[in-house]
């Protein structure tokens, strides 16, 4: 009983921690994006994720991620700066090539600050209907477990009594 | 009984806010590649494969991303002063011109990028001990190369270089000015060009420099490269006897990417 009352303390402040840093990326207004091509090796892999927030300039050097033309999203290095046409020049770190059109700077979404290695493959590789509707039948099964155990116990210390 | 209801309702708290923090890293978008080398995934655009030619002077194909050039300057006349426009340099400005044609079958631009580099270190000209030495360029975009040829009586093409043969020419830099018709070439192409007053001589920034391009799928553009010595800052030529004709050389690479690249494809409709 210690034992497990020892792990479920240690669970409970993962979990509420876990929360409040997903409710901080909420309020900041940073997004997260599951990295899903090689284009950045060896910097970001396939399956990280990236966390990604709207700063007031640009440099090179900067990782960002950008609106596509045709709808989505891409992540590469911003290699020049046109300040005058409010553009940039971007390239995958594991590309041979610089990306053939350049980014308007109201298309950028924003820097990269930090990445999660492998993360990511929750979002590439689940759907998230599906994991949040198994992972809440799992919880309430270990309630219920829990529960009944603890009913069990309580009915054998008041027959000893 | 007490201590189960307070922890049973805090379990289902602590489940409530595990489903959201799941959720919300499971609910990420995939963000994808533009343009990758490596990705054979299908992408919702049309980039197809990216194919550009790059031709020099006469038409031939620049087979090289890198062009090295090994720039030969008549160095023997003394720089004229403030006042003095007896004395005439001649072969004042040699010209590399170039021609880019996308053929790619695509729905975007392909992005040129056009560098001017010491050959020793790889570093920008104008960030690199030939520009110490005096070696100055201008990239700008020509109609075609007879351009330069109507203009400046130009006759001569070495080695990919058109070299100034006939027409004689000033190229002042403490008056930042160029009196020939190189300026009236270049005098058009400076209208809005932003000029390094700090070092006080002509020095164009690289944003005034046509370094990046962007070229449409069926078009091409000729591009020439404008090199001339400001020979101010070859402090070496201050003894140099007016017969006595002395050359300068200067070793510069100019390189072009968006080359024509078979292992870059990117099929978006397979």
């Amino acid at each position: 009983m210690r034992i497990f009352n020892i792990i479920y303390n240690i669970v409970s402040i993962v979990i509420v921690a876990v929360f409040v840093f997903t409710l901080g990326l909420k309020i900041t207004d940073t997004k997260v994006y599951a990295v899903a091509t090689p284009s950045m090796q060896d910097e970001l892999f396939e399956g990280d994720m990236v966390f990604v927030r709207a700063a007031g300039e640009y440099l090179e050097g900067d990782i960002i991620t950008a609106n596509l033309p045709s709808g989505g999203t891409f992540t590469h290095r911003i290699v020049s700066v046109d300040n005058e046409k409010k553009l940039v020049y971007t390239m995958g770190d594991n590309n041979s090539q610089p990306d053939p059109l350049p980014t308007a700077f109201d298309d950028i979404v924003g820097k990269v600050v930090f990445s999660v290695p492998m993360l990511g493959n929750l979002a590439l590789k689940f759907e998230p209907v599906s994991v949040m509707v198994v992972l809440a039948v799992v919880l309430v099964a270990l309630m219920a477990i829990r529960f009944i155990v603890y009913r069990l116990k309580n009915k054998k210390e008041a027959e000893a009594v | 009984m007490k201590n189960f209801n307070f922890r049973s309702a805090f379990s289902v708290v602590l489940c409530a806010m595990l489903v959201f923090s799941v959720g919300f890293y499971t609910m990420a978008e995939p963000t994808t590649s533009y343009f990758s080398d490596k990705d054979e995934k299908s992408q919702d655009y049309s980039m197809k494969k990216l194919l550009v030619n790059f031709k020099d002077a006469a038409g031939n194909p620049i087979d090289s991303s890198i062009k090295a050039l090994d720039l030969e300057f008549d160095a023997a006349t003394k720089f004229l002063d403030e006042n003095e426009r007896n004395n005439m340099f001649e072969h004042a400005a040699k010209y590399y011109i170039f021609e880019v044609e996308n053929q790619s079958d695509s729905e975007l631009n392909a992005q040129i990028r056009i560098e001017v580099v010491d050959s020793v270190n790889g570093s920008d000209v104008q960030e690199s001990a030939e520009f110490d030495k005096g070696l100055r360029y201008f990239i700008y975009e020509v109609s075609d190369s007879d351009e330069i040829a109507d203009a400046t009586g130009v006759t001569e093409l070495v080695d990919g270089v058109y070299v100034n043969q006939d027409e004689s020419c000033v190229i002042k830099s403490a008056g930042k000015y160029f009196d020939s018709k190189l300026s009236e070439k270049l005098g058009e192409k400076l209208v809005g060009v932003t000029v390094d007053n700090s070092f006080d001589e002509l020095r164009f920034l690289n944003t005034a420099n046509k370094q990046i391009e962007h070229l449409e799928p069926g078009n091409s553009k000729t591009y020439c490269i404008c090199f001339w010595v400001e020979y101010d800052r070859f402090i070496e030529l201050d003894d140099v006897d007016n017969d006595n004709i002395r050359t300068v050389n200067y070793n510069v690479d100019v390189k072009l990417s968006a080359e024509q690249c078979d292992g870059s494809e990117l099929d978006a409709n397979a």
